[in-house]
């Protein structure tokens, strides 16, 4: 029997979304992590009013900077706080392969971080079920991974 | 065997096949559950061809 499902990805494990910012070149020393909100602050040390529990300081972030921050919402996903001129930040030195070609802290940016988390989480997810991965190839940007299902009787 | 494409928007495309039935469906679940929100659902071409009645009554539940 065959089956397709398309999932949309949700920001939904803080343990993923920490080895995707790793992936884009933010490991845990460039990053401040905190069980409570803390306030972002702006290029010039000025606290802002957004908070979050992950946050790229603006001083990694690159150029005149303002902090990127990583909030849990009330549905227990991550929502991402990047300002606008981050958004657009030249600045930005992208050295992380996953990040190469990003201007700034785009929709680009974001969507790398995305399929990063995906990754993982996927990763994660046939680690914790048995499942072990035979193949894993990118092309044209995307990911592709075969699962042997043996075990299942396939 | 299955197959998971990550496409650049950082959603997930997961196909099951050769699983029978029951099994295929829960594994499916199990997986789908793990990453996040199913937006669409589907069984492949092949199997609708193979039990078309089956099929349209559960695409229809969707």
């Amino acid at each position: 029997m065959s089956h397709y499902t398309r999932v949309k990805t949700k920001l939904s494990s803080k343990e993923c979304l920490l080895k995707a910012l790793e992936d884009m070149g933010f490991s845990a020393a460039k990053l401040r992590v905190s069980n409570t909100p803390q306030h972002l602050e702006g290029y010039q040390g000025d606290r802002r009013e957004q908070t979050a529990e992950i946050v790229i300081p603006r001083y990694h972030v690159g150029g005149a900077a303002n902090d990127i921050g990583f909030k849990l919402q009330e549905d227990g996903s991550w929502g991402a706080i990047i300002s606008d001129y981050d958004r657009g930040n030249r600045s930005a030195d992208h050295k992380s392969k996953y990040a190469k070609g990003c201007n700034g802290y785009s929709e680009t940016w974001l969507k790398r971080l995305y399929q990063r988390y995906s990754y993982h989480k996927v990763k994660d997810s046939l680690s914790s079920q048995g499942f072990s991965i035979m193949e894993e190839t990118e092309e044209n940007g995307e990911i592709f991974i075969n699962v042997d299902t043996t075990g299942y009787g396939g | 065997m299955i197959k998971i494409r990550i496409d650049t928007e950082g959603n997930t495309h997961v196909e099951v096949n050769g699983v029978p039935g029951a099994t295929c469906e829960s594994l499916t679940a199990q997986l789908v559950a793990a990453l996040g929100d199913t937006e669409e659902q589907r069984f492949t071409e092949e199997y609708e061809q193979e039990l078309p009645d089956y099929v349209e009554a559960q695409n229809g539940e969707e």
